[in-house]
């Protein structure tokens, strides 16, 4: 029984220890006097005693040479406490007439591991993942599967021959130490992080590598499993780039809204302006008026006026003009009156505005209407549209301070019809170019301001715009366009 | 130029308009173009008044505190239903109000005199109201 190699313990029916032999001094770490006479559960795991009873009375009922609970996993217990995996087979002996129970114990904790390293090997080689496993950063590996090879573009003795600090260039030496250490102190029994691997040929990849620290071959060792996240990362990208569209077009229909809500109030403004325009402007014209029939009567009675009389009269008169120009733009401005549509020629209303406009001798008006413009057929109120024009052109005039010239060019541009006003003054400075349709905005000594204001509310009451057109040199161009009236268009087409 | 005496004898115009320096002109200028001018500041002064001297024209204000230039002609017409009117008005809005009222024009405050005077002119000579 000494010469035996497995642990041999021999009870009696009562389940106390009545022999050992060396081996099972030396598997248990037992001495021979601490066993003899204590029971057999002193050798199993604390968890599996009061079973092991009931297991160890069963047998003795009914004896027979057999491998303990096969298709179990069992474990002995070491004096230390430590468990280790054993195999047990148990025989019923008779010694002096007496009944005993010999169970020979064998250490498999070897066996075992290396059926462990197999099937881990196995799963190692099967996965689509790179598995590596190392026993320190600056150390060759002890092993990569085929996913490794394939990925990194080595043969097996290549990657053998090389460190994981290899493969992992870009991280620095920081961050690995932490990473050892935080896995060698158990704070985690397993990282995940992202990294960058290189392949043989120098190309980068992005990598998650999920880290443990685990046994190999009987010893401690890293084992990182890899996976290649280069289409995670595209993907994520793609939706980073969505992501950003996304957030621009928030941006766009934010900044819409802004544009909205600022017309909104643009629009509140120019109405309380335009109700004040108005109220004033009703109340100047009575005494106006009475200044005007004044004037009138003295004009009346001239032949009564001597020189400087007559001067002075003339001096009223010019005054009034320009306050009813005033007054008369005001009441433009504040005005609420009913649209009153029809359809009717675009060069009629040129011509009426041009007309109406008192240009004065010294500004050359062109009209350069070609012959379709000319004949275009536009819809709105008419009244309003000579207005825009009327404005436009004395605007022009001003501007090129009484002298050079006008063009009023009118052309088709899809499907609406365009009118351009252009002078040949000094132009706009680039910054104004966004004030001239403001209200009460003028460049000049005389006026208030209102004319291109109420240019654009009436083009745009008639379904139209007005822009100013930036350009370089000297000379503005407003752009007025007009819906064409359909029943016209059908007819010319 | 001479200054035609008012006599009897002339076409009269009352003028009817509540702001005093109007009517001062007004009055002005139509005597010196040879009516005779009257000039009440209220569409019920101007009522009152037609019953007892009635014009051959009247010059009349739209808008006045209490009776307005429309119920005053209507007012005037109903005993003098021939009695020509011209309407004067420093908003844009009641020309349209006043067009179907039974006036020869409807003009805009400062109103423009050559055309008001050639206006009543012609009316009144048409109406055989000698001038």
């Amino acid at each position: 029984m000494e010469a035996a190699p497995d642990a041999m313990v021999v009870i009696r029916e009562d389940g106390s220890i009545f022999l050992v032999n060396g081996q099972a001094e030396r598997t248990f770490r037992y001495s021979r006097d601490e066993l003899i006479g204590q029971p057999i559960e002193i050798l199993v795991p604390t968890q599996a005693r009061v079973v092991h009873v009931e297991l160890r009375n069963r047998y003795i009922a009914s004896p027979k040479l057999r491998p303990m609970a096969s298709g179990m996993s069992l474990n002995g217990r070491r004096k230390d406490g430590t468990e280790f995996p054993v195999e047990v087979s148990l025989s019923p002996v008779l010694i002096g007439g007496e009944n005993f129970v010999a169970s020979a114990i064998r250490d498999v904790t070897v066996q075992l591991q290396t059926k462990r390293d197999q099937s881990f090997a196995r799963l190692l080689e099967s996965s689509l993942n790179e598995i590596y496993v190392f026993a320190e950063y600056d150390e060759g590996f002890l092993h990569a599967n085929e996913g490794a090879l394939r990925n990194l573009g080595y043969s097996r003795e290549e990657l053998l021959g090389l460190t994981p600090g290899q493969i992992e260039t870009q991280d620095d030496a920081a961050a690995v130490a932490e990473r050892v250490a935080t896995l060698r102190s158990e704070q985690e029994s397993r990282l995940v992080f992202e990294t960058v691997h290189q392949r043989r040929d120098g190309t980068l990849y992005p990598v998650e590598v999920h880290l443990e620290l685990s046994e190999f071959q009987g010893r401690s060792a890293f084992v990182a499993v890899v996976q290649d996240i280069s289409e995670r990362r595209k993907l994520e990208q793609a939706l980073e780039a969505m992501n950003e569209s996304l957030q621009d077009l928030v941006e766009e229909r934010t900044s819409q809204l802004r544009d909205a809500q600022e017309a909104l109030v643009r629009k509140e403004r120019l109405t309380a302006l335009g109700q004040i325009a108005g109220g004033v402007a009703h109340e100047v014209r009575t005494p106006l008026g009475a200044i005007q029939h004044a004037a009138y009567y003295l004009r009346m009675c001239e032949d009564r006026l001597d020189d400087e009389m007559n001067e002075a009269l003339k001096d009223i008169e010019t005054g009034v003009r320009t306050a009813e120009g005033i007054v008369g733009e005001l009441l433009a401005f504040g005005r609420t009156t009913q649209q009153q549509n029809s359809a009717f020629r675009a060069a009629e209303a040129v011509d009426a505005a041009i007309a109406a406009a008192m240009v004065p001798s010294a500004v050359r008006v062109l009209r350069t209407p070609p012959s379709v413009a000319d004949s275009a057929v536009v819809f709105g109120d008419k009244g309003q549209v000579e207005r825009i024009l009327v404005n436009l052109i004395r605007n022009a005039v001003q501007a090129m301070g009484g002298e050079g010239e006008l063009e009023v060019r009118a052309a088709p541009e899809s499907g609406e019809l365009a009118i351009y006003v252009t002078d040949s003054g000094p132009g706009i400075p680039e910054a104004n170019l966004a004030l001239v349709f403001e209200p009460l905005y003028t460049s000049k000594a005389r006026g208030i301001g209102l004319g291109l204001s109420v240019a654009r509310r009436y083009a745009e009451l008639n379904g139209g715009t007005l822009t100013v057109q930036g350009r370089p040199g000297p000379g503005a161009s407003f752009r007025l366009s007009l819906p064409v009236h359909e029943v016209a268009r059908e007819v010319e087409e | 130029m001479t200054t035609p005496k008012e006599s009897l004898s002339a076409p009269s115009l009352l003028i009817v308009d509540d702001d005093e320096g109007m009517r001062r002109t007004l009055r002005r200028i139509f005597a010196a173009k040879g009516f005779r001018v009257m000039v009440t500041e209220s569409g019920e002064d101007a009522v009152a008044l037609a019953l007892v001297d009635p014009p051959s024209a009247m010059l009349i204000d739209i808008k006045m505190g209490g009776m307005d230039g429309i119920e005053t002609l209507r007012r005037v017409r109903e005993h003098h239903p021939s009695v020509l009117a011209v309407f004067m008005t420093a908003y844009s809005t009641q020309v349209g109000v006043a067009e179907g009222a039974g006036a020869l024009a409807v003009m805009h405050k400062p109103a423009d005199l050559d055309r008001l005077l050639e206006v009543l002119i012609e009316a009144m000579a048409a109406a055989g109201i000698r001038h």
